[in-house]
Formats: C-alpha cells, structure tokens, sequence
C-alpha cells in the first residue's frame, strides 16, 4: 500500500516543476540505531524506494551495540521527508545537521594549522598556498574550529 | 664575479639593483645558471611567517605624577615584569587572568593596530617613588618605547611532528591526532632566509632585517642555537639547527604581520613576519640560492613521548610534505603546515617593492654569527656532591 501512495506523490511532485521543489537537495542527519534494528539495510532502502543516493561520511556501528551513521542524503525534498519519517518509524533516531562550517577570510593567515586536522580532506592549501574550503566534502566534525590560531573557522547554526 | 654591499647599496641608490623575490630567483638560477645570476642579479629577497613563541615586548612608558616605581603591572589583565621604575617586559606567551585564549601576543597586535590597551599597577613602597597605584588606558602614541624582541626570529629548518599513540596530543607543533593519522610541520622551507644562505655567509649581527613591516636589526643566535645540526649533501641541516635573534621598533609594523594566535590546550603563540634580502656578493651565495624543496630534508619525530629525546621516523623531504601525503611508517599520513607559505611569499614581494624604491637598504654585518655553539641541556643536580 505505501508503495502505491508514494507513487502518487512522485507524480505531484514531478509536475511542480516551477516551485522548484524538484531540484534535488542534500541533508545532513546522524542515525543513532538501537542494537535491534541494526540489521535494517538504510542506504539500500532510501536508494531503492526513495531515490536518495547516500554518502556515508562517518559510521561507528559495532555488533551487538548501538551503532552511528553520518549520512548526506541527496534527493527531492519531499522525498527526502518521506524517507526520514520512514527511518523513524524503524526506532532509529534522526537528527538533522544544520551546521556548517563558516570561515572569516579576513583574519586568515593561510598557515595550513586547520588543514592538518581535517581528516575528511575537505581543506586544502591551493597551488599558490591560499587556503582553499571544498564544502561537499565538510563532514562537519568540527576539529578546524578549535585548531584555529586565529579564530577564523566558525560553527554556524 | 665579486660584489660588495656597498657596490649594490649604489645600485639601489641608482635605481640600477636588480632585486628577485627567492621563487622568481630559483626559476632564473634553473633556467640560466648560477654564472648568469650572479652577473646580473643583485639582491635576492627572502621571507618566513612561521610560529613563534621566545618573544618580548619592550614597553617604556612616561613617569607619572606623583612618581611612581611599577610594582605587579598587569596589561589588558596579562602579567608583565618590571625592569625599571616605568619599564615593562611583556611575554608573548602569557595568558590573561581571565581569558586563556588572549595574551602577550594578542597585545602586541592590539597595540599595533593603534588599539587602547589597559595598564594597571602597584607601586613600590619607595619615598621618591610615593605613587602606590595606577590605573590607566594607553596606546601605541603614549609610549616612549615599545620595541619588540624576538629571540628566535627565524629559523633555520624545523622538524615534522606526528603521534604515534593513542590518544590526540595539543602540542606546540598544533593537535596531533593519534595513530599517525596527521602530522604538522613549521618552516617556509625554500623561502626561508637561513635554507637560502646555509652557514649564514651574508647574515650576522648588525645585518637589518624587515620585521613586519618596520625595519629591525640582527642581534646575533638567538634561542636553540644548534649550528652542529647534521647536514644533508645539500648543507640543509636535517632538523632545527641556526636561529636568529632580532629586535625592532613596533611603531612602523604593520598588524597584518604581527598576529596573536591561540594553539588548543597549548596556549598563546606569536606570528610574525620576517624578510631579509640576500645580496649576491659571488657565485657561491647564488649557487646556495638555487635550493628547492626536493633538496630540504627534515626529520619526523615521535611526539607521543613526552622527552628530551625523542623516537624519529626518517627523514623527508619539503616537496613530499607540500603534496599533504606523506609516509610515516610506510603509513600514508596527512600532513600540513603551521606557517603561511602565501604570507612569506607577499613579503618576498614588498621587501623586493622596498628596496626598488629606496626604502630598504642593505647594511654589512659588524660581526659573524657564532657557529661554534653546542647546544645545551638542562640536567638536574640532584644527588650531585655539593
């Protein structure tokens, strides 16, 4: 039954075309799961009934204990909705990130401190040694913040 | 082909110098060679924006009235020391009283950016000095003096920090994380004046040097002296080895090249900008000049243990760390700088500006930097027979 309906909602959605609620978004949530439905295969789920490709951006999940999942889910926002409301429904917790990293250009040295604690490679110094941010790949740990000399990196919620 | 200090500070008066920053020199010493460079170039102007710590600000205020003989300063809540009735010394490492993350360093930009900075004080219980307590406001313009000294002004070469431990360290070197997953090193290697003149053959005491900004004068070796460093076949000590002392007037600095920064858990940390120009007497100093990162080797160090001596993992060189992958342990390792290489290379440019347009001029050292130092140690006496 539930198939059936978000069919239907496939078909609303795809005639909005002009609210732009059809461009594809990406959000940012950490599933907590609880040790019983560790088990449930999420990403094949939210690719295969939601079309969200997933990017796992960090995962902590060990047998038999409760496990962590950082994930970037791109689809269409009511899909993306559906899918969180779904993932709920199986006891795992949700919470979305909000929060990105912000940079104050203006106090920054380009000395390199922030890039060497960014496991996720999302900092790098350029050719000309600028300092360059490649947002996508921000998992938003947070180590750069404190690791700033000079205050520059900036959490915005 | 012999040049003298003299010859090229003509030049400069002339306007007939030819002045390369140290990147554009390496380019012509590959493209033409070292017979052609030293022909035809005369200065070449190299630069470091790296970490500092090892640092004073020498404040000389005005007397006050009644008089009055410091006694417990505090500036904006940092503690100074006093070195006179009216003089301070103010370390660039001390934390204020309630803000960890701001202190001597910070008060130094402050003070430079023409900032309003706190003064209060005790007096001594003198009866020519009658003033027991001052409280003040004052800036850069009310100073007799404010002259900062840096004893370890630059550095020649620096060591690669990683962990191999467990658990995340905060170090002078920034945060280490465990397990050799980063590893951080200081230098503005090809840049760096020192890796450009080995043995310090154009640099030595008297030599004026550019200090962010204002123009400041070689004391002679500053603090870690290590000139028996072992080297590479290239001269490159292999680890820290020279250091340079300077001091300089503040009030020509500019604030952009005097920053106050905070490393997590570690503390307050000063960076500053440092620019000396090269004079290319002969074909020596330009073939020491032609240095690249694939020739700069550094160490890797062990800092999980907390010694004198610590575990190192090989050696390396600056064109693998520029790449921010480098292998320690054959375990491929992030790795990234504590010094703004983009900083260094904009002051190559206005050091090079300064000199074309008569600003800057070369001075002839009174004196050679001491190399025959050995590096000391600090041993406990315990036990010894008194």
């Amino acid at each position: 039954m539930s198939k059936k309906k978000d069919k239907n909602k496939t078909l609303e959605t795809s005639e909005l075309v002009v609210s732009g609620l059809n461009t594809r978004t990406r959000k940012r949530v950490i599933l907590s799961f609880p040790p019983s439905v560790l088990q449930t295969p999420i990403t094949y789920i939210l690719a295969k009934e939601y079309d969200i490709a997933s990017n796992i951006l960090r995962a902590e999940i060990a047998p038999e204990e409760t496990g962590k999942l950082v994930i970037e889910m791109d689809g269409l926002p009511d899909k993306l909705e559906e899918a969180i409301k779904r993932i709920k429904e199986h006891g795992i917790e949700v919470t979305e990130i909000a929060r990105k990293v912000i940079f104050n250009m203006d106090k920054c040295t380009h000395c390199g401190v922030c890039v060497s604690v960014c496991l996720a490679g999302a900092l790098k110094l350029d050719e000309e040694y600028h300092l360059q941010f490649i947002e996508p790949k921000c998992t938003v740990c947070e180590m750069c913040v404190p690791a700033c000399p000079f205050n520059v990196v900036n959490i915005d919620i | 082909m012999q040049r003298t200090i003299e010859e090229i500070n003509d030049k400069i008066k002339n306007e007939r110098a030819q002045v390369l920053t140290a990147s554009e020199a390496k380019e012509v010493i590959k493209e033409k060679g070292s017979k052609y460079f030293t022909d035809n170039i005369d200065i070449v102007t190299c630069a470091s924006f790296e970490m500092n710590t090892n640092a004073l600000l020498y404040l000389s205020f005005g007397q006050t009235d009644p008089l009055i003989y410091f006694m417990d300063p505090y500036i904006n809540n940092v503690p100074a020391y006093v070195l006179g009735p009216t003089d301070l010394a103010l370390s660039c490492v001390l934390s204020s009283r309630d803000n960890l993350e701001y202190g001597g360093a910070h008060i130094i930009e402050d003070l430079i950016l023409g900032k309003d900075i706190h003064l209060k004080t005790n007096g001594r219980n003198f009866e020519v000095y009658p003033n027991k307590e001052f409280d003040t406001w004052f800036n850069i313009k009310n100073l007799n003096c404010a002259r900062l000294v840096l004893n370890q002004a630059i550095n020649q070469n620096n060591i690669v920090a990683a962990n191999s431990g467990a658990n995340d360290i905060n170090s002078n070197m920034g945060t280490l994380i465990g397990k050799l997953e980063n590893s951080t090193f200081n230098s503005s290697s090809f840049l760096n004046p020192l890796i450009n003149d080995p043995y310090c053959k154009t640099i030595g005491v008297g030599s004026s040097v550019w200090v962010a900004g204002g123009h400041g004068i070689v004391l002679g070796y500053g603090s870690n002296h290590n000139p028996n460093q072992h080297r590479n076949k290239h001269s490159i000590p292999i680890g820290p080895s020279i250091t340079l002392s300077a001091f300089a007037d503040t009030d020509q600095m500019k604030s952009k090249w005097v920053r106050g920064g905070y490393l997590k858990s570690f503390g307050v940390v000063l960076y500053v900008g440092i620019g000396i120009p090269i004079p290319v007497l002969n074909e020596e100093i330009a073939e020491a000049l032609s240095i690249t990162d694939e020739n700069i080797h550094t160490t890797i160090v062990d800092f999980s243990i907390p010694r004198r001596t610590k575990p190192i993992f090989g050696q390396c060189t600056y064109s693998e760390l520029r790449t921010s992958t480098v292998l320690i342990n054959e375990k491929p390792t992030l790795t990234a700088p504590l010094s703004s290489m983009a900083y260094a290379i904009e002051i190559c440019k206005i050091l090079k500006d300064e000199i074309i347009n008569k600003d800057f001029f070369l001075t002839k050292s009174i004196m050679p930097i001491d190399m025959n130092v050995e590096l000391k140690k600090l041993d406990s006496r315990l036990g010894e027979l008194v």
